[in-house]
């Protein structure tokens, strides 16, 4: 079987409220040693939006998707994007014979409110995060971690002393990054995902290099 | 180097080694950080995590001190 390649899809909301959970969930696969993917990473006018998305899927062996945002907006409607999104890997998953991405993970607010509006994906274990960042930033470590044969270091100290590392290492990011945020006076108060990702990335080699 | 020290730089050690192999891990991003001045926002989170853990060395031994 070919190695992993190690790059996450990450299907969830972009809205200012879903910014701590998605925040969290970055963290959690780059601390695992993976590389979060989103649509919107690249400007690119000459593919629209679907073509993105799809070649996204196509280009990761893991995928995430967050599907507890799908209630009706001010015009009565729900938000099809993530569903339609978990759809397009799921068919990619089993279309293909190999079966496609190695790891897909979906999550939800509460355990078992699929069975309500989206019985087609009972069986998946869509697994509940509850709102908190801290259990969804779990839920990704322990997805990750169940599927990396090659993973770091220790995997039983890890697996083991993860629960109460990745908050704490999550809050000093959190609270170097106001810092770095501080000292930027207002420059990155708009951080876009690919710049979240690269912050997440320079500090773990920050931590790494400052020790060395 | 007292208790507290020595447990101190074992947590960060043990962090580090976790660090280290994330960083192997992770592929390079296949993008830039567009909009940020990258360099800049680069030196800067080193330099805040640096000065962090220097306090955080200072306290723990100032505490082992008393």
């Amino acid at each position: 079987m070919a190695a992993i390649n190690r790059q996450v899809f990450i299907n969830c909301p972009l809205d200012h409220d879903y910014y701590p959970l998605l925040e969290a969930v970055a963290f959690a696969v780059c601390v695992c040693g993976y590389t979060p993917r989103f649509p919107s990473e690249r400007v690119e006018s000459g593919l629209n939006r679907l073509s993105k998305i799809v070649g996204l899927i196509d280009e990761c062996d893991f995928s995430l998707h967050d599907i507890s945002r799908t209630e009706l907006n001010s015009n009565q409607l729900p938000r099809f994007n993530m569903p339609f999104e978990l759809g397009l890997a799921l068919g990619r998953k089993y279309s293909i014979s190999d079966g496609g991405a190695a790891g897909l993970l979906i999550l939800d607010r509460e355990p078992f409110r699929y069975h309500e509006s989206f019985s087609d994906i009972s069986g998946c274990d869509p697994l509940a995060h509850y709102d908190s960042p801290q259990i969804a930033m779990h839920r990704v470590w322990k997805w990750l971690v169940s599927h990396d044969d090659a993973h770091p270091v220790n995997r039983d100290r890890l697996v083991q002393g993860i629960p109460v590392k990745l908050q704490s290492w999550l809050e000093m990011f959190q609270a170097d990054m106001l810092e770095v945020r501080g000292r930027f006076e207002g420059e990155l108060d708009d951080l876009p995902l690919s710049g979240l990702v690269f912050s997440i990335r320079v500090w773990l080699e920050a931590n790494t290099e400052a020790l060395s | 180097m007292s208790g507290t020290g020595v447990a101190t730089r074992k947590a960060e050690e043990d962090d580090r080694d976790i660090f280290v192999e994330s960083i192997r891990l992770i592929p390079p991003l296949p993008y830039s950080p567009t909009r940020i001045p990258a360099e800049k926002l680069r030196n800067t989170i080193i330099q805040v995590v640096r000065e962090r853990q220097a306090k955080v060395r200072e306290a723990s031994l100032n505490g082992s001190d008393q």
